[in-house]
């Protein structure tokens, strides 16, 4: 792959991979390792992919070294949302507060989460991304959204 | 709470100097490893720029074509001259290069793989449609807003040929997107070429018409999605106009409003992608499209219930666990009132286990419409209502757990999906919950 079709991948993906690498990382230095990481290796991908292939790649890759990573700690930290300096403007309580509530599901469920809602795909298409049953997802989702509820005190708005 | 979540992520965006980190390590990367050298840089331009276009692509473009099969020939000498021909439109989704037939009330969705912007030659949406129909010689098609362009596949381009398209690209007019499995065999190109507003041609049945957005301004502050939302939308109110001429000599013309929004769409089990006609709740995926609706034929009808919006998506039209569910379930009070959807006269009413107090209106053309579970029926079998009358109120009864009106749409007997017989101005309205 060129220098000009890393940037052009960059540009298109950029804030897809550093969004999910933030969910999963909740940490920022973390996240632009993984970013820094991913898009070196799609430069040494040769394959001729059309957009969306490559997205799910990107997905993928990010998750893996998401992974790889977190084999490192034990526990892990949870992210404030003022403390992310990239926001385009500045967070209000409620922002805060579901960001927060993200950031305490669990990995799996959070994952599911993230794709789902900030990245719009579907369960089935979340599956393929993730190598489980689509039910899986959907159960995720739903635990999810149950949790949610729970931790942002009975906000009934579904 | 969820569509919060989406909109908090999208204020996150990648930090400026991340970038060129990566740049960075990248060139150090490849000089370390000082590989064959690749494809020079004139040779990838146009695949990079299809990778663009395919993200709009994907995320926007499509487009709806709402328009009634004509009528079996003959049901109708009196009212309108007999048309020996007819034509029509039909979607054209460029990644099977199959076409798309409509479905209820001549709705249609239609997906593309190849549209392309860019700040020189403007925005080509990817929105593809196709005139269809016998012995017809020419085609008119001119839209009041925008452009239109036309798209054109071809096959086994030898390298020389591809020089060709880039000399013509670089003389303006046209654009590309060249593709193939490897750069040394033969290419692939799609060639769209811009017409303007207006387009008289002959008649070419395998031609692929497009909207075309002249201008637009890339602005690198601006989210790529966003701003292909933005030049989409050029066309939302826009009218298209299509004429032919036929062999015989005989004219036709049909005039299609366009509008665009988040339409809705299904996956299917094997993965495949269907674009409804209807537009997306806040939780349901979505792509970004025009529509259109031809105004002489698309029947339209009215909100059947007063002071209630909300469609409820716990047992929408269609299959489901290989039972027809053949109509919408709306939600509202008991008591509501029920309005008759268009003019019509009332053919049926009655109760039974199942619907409980119900009547048909039936609209003539083959069309017609059931209201279940009403609390009370006001009207009787051979009435005539005009369009927002009250013909009853919501209620429990039959099959039910809660007051809502069952409502259902029905062309010559075969149910369709309500949601396409009410026009944009409604289903903007309309809250799936």
């Amino acid at each position: 792959m060129t220098e000009q079709a890393l940037c052009n991948a960059m540009r298109l993906h950029g804030d897809t991979v550093y969004r999910l690498a933030l969910c999963r990382m909740q940490n920022t230095a973390d996240a632009e390792d993984v970013y820094q990481d991913v898009f070196l290796r799609l430069l040494q991908q040769t394959a001729d992919w059309d957009d969306e292939h490559m997205k799910a790649w990107l997905i993928r890759a990010t998750l893996n070294r998401c992974a790889d990573l977190h084999r490192f700690r034990l526990r892990r930290p949870v992210l404030a949302l003022e403390d992310i300096p990239e926001l385009a403007r500045p967070a209000d309580d409620s922002a805060a507060g579901l960001w927060d509530a993200v950031a305490r599901l669990p990995e799996k469920l959070r994952t599911a989460v993230h794709l789902h809602y900030a990245e719009g795909y579907s369960t089935e298409e979340i599956a393929a991304l993730l190598g489980v049953p689509p039910a899986t997802v959907r159960t995720r989702l739903h635990r999810a959204r149950r949790q949610l509820k729970d931790l942002l005190g009975g906000i009934d708005d579904e | 709470m969820m569509n919060d979540y989406r909109k908090l992520m999208e204020e996150i965006s990648v930090p400026e100097e991340l970038e060129d980190r990566v740049l960075c390590a990248a060139r150090r990367q490849r000089a370390e490893q000082a590989g064959p050298k690749r494809l020079e840089k004139r040779g990838w331009k146009p695949v990079l720029r299809g990778a663009v276009c395919a993200a709009c692509a994907l995320a926007l473009v499509l487009g709806t074509v709402h328009f009634r099969p004509a009528e079996k020939s003959g049901e109708q000498p009196g009212t309108a001259p007999v048309m020996t021909y007819s034509f029509g439109l039909t979607a054209y989704a460029a990644d099977t290069g199959e076409t798309v037939q409509p479905n209820a009330n001549g709705g249609l969705a239609f997906d593309s793989g190849s549209g392309m912007a860019d700040q020189e030659t403007g925005h080509y949406t990817g929105c593809l449609f196709r005139v269809t129909g016998e012995e017809i010689r020419t085609v008119s098609l001119t839209v009041d807003r925008g452009g239109l362009y036309r798209s054109e596949t071809r096959t086994g381009l030898t390298t020389e040929e591809v020089r060709k398209l880039w000399q013509a690209e670089e003389a303006g007019g046209s654009v590309c997107t060249i593709y193939g499995k490897d750069e040394n065999g033969p290419m692939n190109a799609e060639v769209m070429t811009a017409l303007g507003t207006s387009v008289t041609e002959d008649y070419d049945p395998e031609a692929r018409y497009g909207f075309w957005v002249p201008e637009y301004r890339e602005d690198p502050d601006t989210d790529l999605r966003q701003a292909a939302r933005a030049s989409i939308d050029t066309f939302d109110g826009a009218r298209l106009t299509v004429t032919v001429t036929f062999a015989d000599g005989g004219e036709q013309s049909k005039t299609y409003t366009l509008s665009t929004g988040r339409l809705r769409v299904e996956y299917g089990e094997d993965g495949t992608r269907t674009m409804l006609p209807q537009l997306a709740g806040d939780e349901e995926p979505f792509v970004y499209g025009i529509y259109a609706a031809s105004e002489a034929e698309s029947r339209w009808l009215q909100w059947p219930v007063q002071d209630s919006r909300t469609v409820w998506k716990g047992n929408p039209y269609g299959i489901i666990n290989g039972k027809l569910h053949s109509g919408i379930d709306i939600p509202a009070d008991q008591g509501a009132v029920i309005l008759a959807a268009a003019d019509g006269t009332v053919t049926e009413t009655g109760f039974d286990a199942a619907r409980g107090n119900y009547l048909i209106l039936d609209h003539g053309g083959g069309l017609t419409t059931l209201y279940a579970h009403c609390r009370n029926v006001d009207v009787k079998e051979g009435d005539t209502v005009q369009a927002r009358a009250m013909i009853a109120a919501v209620g429990s009864t039959g099959m039910s757990t809660g007051p809502h009106l069952h409502f259902e749409v029905r062309q010559d007997s075969e149910p369709q999906n309500p949601v396409a017989y009410f026009d944009s101005a409604i289903r903007e309205t309309l809250k799936a919950e």
